[in-house]
């Protein structure tokens, strides 16, 4: 399948979505045609992901046209995307789809975009969001979908890693069934 | 005693009584020891923040009975900047996008009078100095608060312009030219022949990388992360040098405590950077190493610019600091370690040629 993910935030970048699709996007090119369009400027490499990103650094209304353009020129092949919910992210895909149908998962993987959903015009625009999605999965805490650091006096808790796979393994499958 | 040094002596004879009365109405009163004026204190001078002549004093709250830090200065230089540290710290405590808070001691008076900045702030106490905890616990202080700076990048056109006018942000070649400083700095200096070829080799490998560098800066980062610079206090780690916070390159706190702990803590340094290998990216590592040769062509620099300022035996340390330094920067462009006996030795070198005045400034610090 060929899939596009659809970030606010990518590391360098901090923040729980960035560390999300960074692993998301590298287990989905294990088995997928997997690319990336995201938000951000020298992104940290993908093995085997072609990553797009535009700059933060200009203006909003000019980093969203940007945005826009991107996924015109990027979203005519995929059989699939996944956004990570931002109304930077979730703007330009509603646009994008008054001239193409792809269908889309919609990952509320951003706490703090998801609390601003709730009022304002980002409401009216995460309803719709919500409305034409393929599937809309809630991804839990960071501790369900991040690595366990390695600390030097901390043992390691091999329970929490075989957790943690158990999790990324159904989720992939959650999102590509 | 240098002409320096005895310059500095003129200057607090005159200062102290001045800021002394100005203190008066506030109920404080400076303390008889002042281990911050003496030794080496009258070197001590930023190479890359706006660092002005000031003074740091200890003094008491006479109603209170509450240990006070005093920063006092009528230098133009040092008067920007305790307001410069003033609005950083106002600053980072309100912005929206700062993930996590650092805290700071906190500000009692701030007296702008007779031509005079006086900040007053809380004295933190702490039951040790950083150096003397437990290694577990210097490594988890360290770290949790490395963390916290890495959690506040300025990533948008909106954040950058909020922070650019009151931090400053350093980019790639910001530090490129920089390191083109430093090393004008210590080419004037023929006894530095064997100093430049490492120098230019940091500064090859710096500009050959600059995306790296690049790619991780728009960070919050404190220029001067040491261990004389933040106190704990319980739980708490408190930040005391506000004025030395950045955004740039977010590997360069790390990569100053890193190489302070080379001399310091080896120990402490060895698993700070086994942390970043297991647990960052392979760019991250790469980042760490080039900011970490940034920061040793300063420190170098730095030392070689004492030299004009000082005579004797403190001449003669600040020329064995800049070969030392030099020589762990040479294993950093390596990849290896400087061998204990080295350091070993440069510590005992270091020991002989302190005076006493420094010795005691130096109890307690880190």
């Amino acid at each position: 399948m060929k899939i596009l993910i659809l970030s606010p935030l990518f590391p360098p970048d901090t923040g729980a979505p960035a560390d999300y699709v960074k692993e998301l996007a590298t287990r989905l090119a294990r088995t997928h045609d997997t690319n990336l369009l995201i938000y951000g400027y020298l992104p940290e490499a993908v093995p085997g992901v072609h990553i797009t990103s535009v700059d933060k650094r200009t203006l909003l209304p000019f980093r969203l046209m940007t945005f826009t353009k991107s996924l015109f020129r990027l979203g005519t092949t995929p059989d699939l995307f996944l956004v990570n919910n931002a109304p930077s992210v979730e703007l330009p895909l509603l646009f994008f789809r008054l001239f193409k149908t792809v269908p889309y998962i919609l990952l509320i993987s951003d706490p703090v975009a998801e609390k601003a959903s709730h009022r304002g015009l980002y409401k009216i625009l995460h309803q719709l969001m919500r409305k034409q999605a393929q599937k809309i999965i809630v991804i839990g805490e960071e501790s369900l979908y991040k690595k366990a650091e390695l600390l030097p006096f901390t043992a390691f808790n091999a329970a929490n890693e075989a957790r943690r796979e158990t999790w990324w393994n159904s989720h992939s499958k959650e999102i590509t069934l | 005693m240098s002409t320096h040094e005895q310059q500095w002596q003129e200057y607090l004879a005159k200062e102290l009584p001045i800021i002394s009365s100005l203190l008066l109405p506030f109920h404080i009163t400076l303390n008889p020891e002042q281990p911050h004026i003496k030794g080496e204190r009258f070197l001590i001078q930023a190479l890359t923040t706006t660092s002005g002549k000031k003074l740091i004093l200890l003094g008491t709250d006479t109603k209170t009975n509450q240990s006070v830090v005093i920063k006092a200065t009528n230098d133009y230089l040092g008067k920007q900047e305790l307001k410069h540290e003033r609005k950083c710290r106002i600053l980072l405590h309100n912005m929206n996008f700062s993930y996590e808070s650092f805290h700071s001691p906190e500000e009692l008076h701030f007296i702008e009078e007779q031509g005079y900045v006086v900040y007053v702030g809380e004295f933190i106490e702490q039951s040790s100095s950083f150096l003397e905890r437990p290694l577990e616990q210097q490594f988890a202080f360290a770290l949790r608060a490395l963390k916290a700076q890495e959690r506040t990048r300025a990533t948008t056109a909106e954040h950058l312009h909020r922070v650019k006018q009151v931090f400053g942000a350093r980019t790639s070649a910001e530090y490129l030219l920089m390191v083109d400083g430093f090393i004008k700095k210590v080419s004037g200096d023929d006894s530095f022949a064997n100093v430049l070829p490492p120098l230019n080799e940091a500064k090859t490998m710096l500009t050959e990388h600059r995306s790296r560098i690049e790619q991780y800066c728009g960070f919050l980062t404190h220029t001067d992360f040491v261990p004389h610079n933040f106190r704990i206090k319980d739980d708490t780690l408190f930040l005391l040098d506000f004025s030395s916070l950045r955004f740039g390159n977010k590997h360069e706190s790390w990569a100053r405590f890193l190489n302070f702990m080379t001399l310091y803590n080896p120990a402490l340094e060895t698993l700070l950077e086994r942390y970043v290998k297991d647990n960052r990216s392979t760019e991250e590592c790469e980042s760490l190493h080039l900011m970490r040769l940034f920061r040793l062509t300063e420190i170098i620099a730095y030392y070689a610019l004492t030299l004009k300022r000082s005579e004797g035996s403190l001449n003669e340390l600040n020329r064995t600091r800049v070969h030392f330094w030099t020589d762990v920067l040479r294993a950093e462009l390596n990849n290896t370690k400087i061998s204990t006996e080295v350091v070993e030795t440069y510590k005992a070198t270091r020991d002989n040629l302190r005076s006493n005045d420094e010795k005691v400034r130096q109890v307690g610090l880190h």
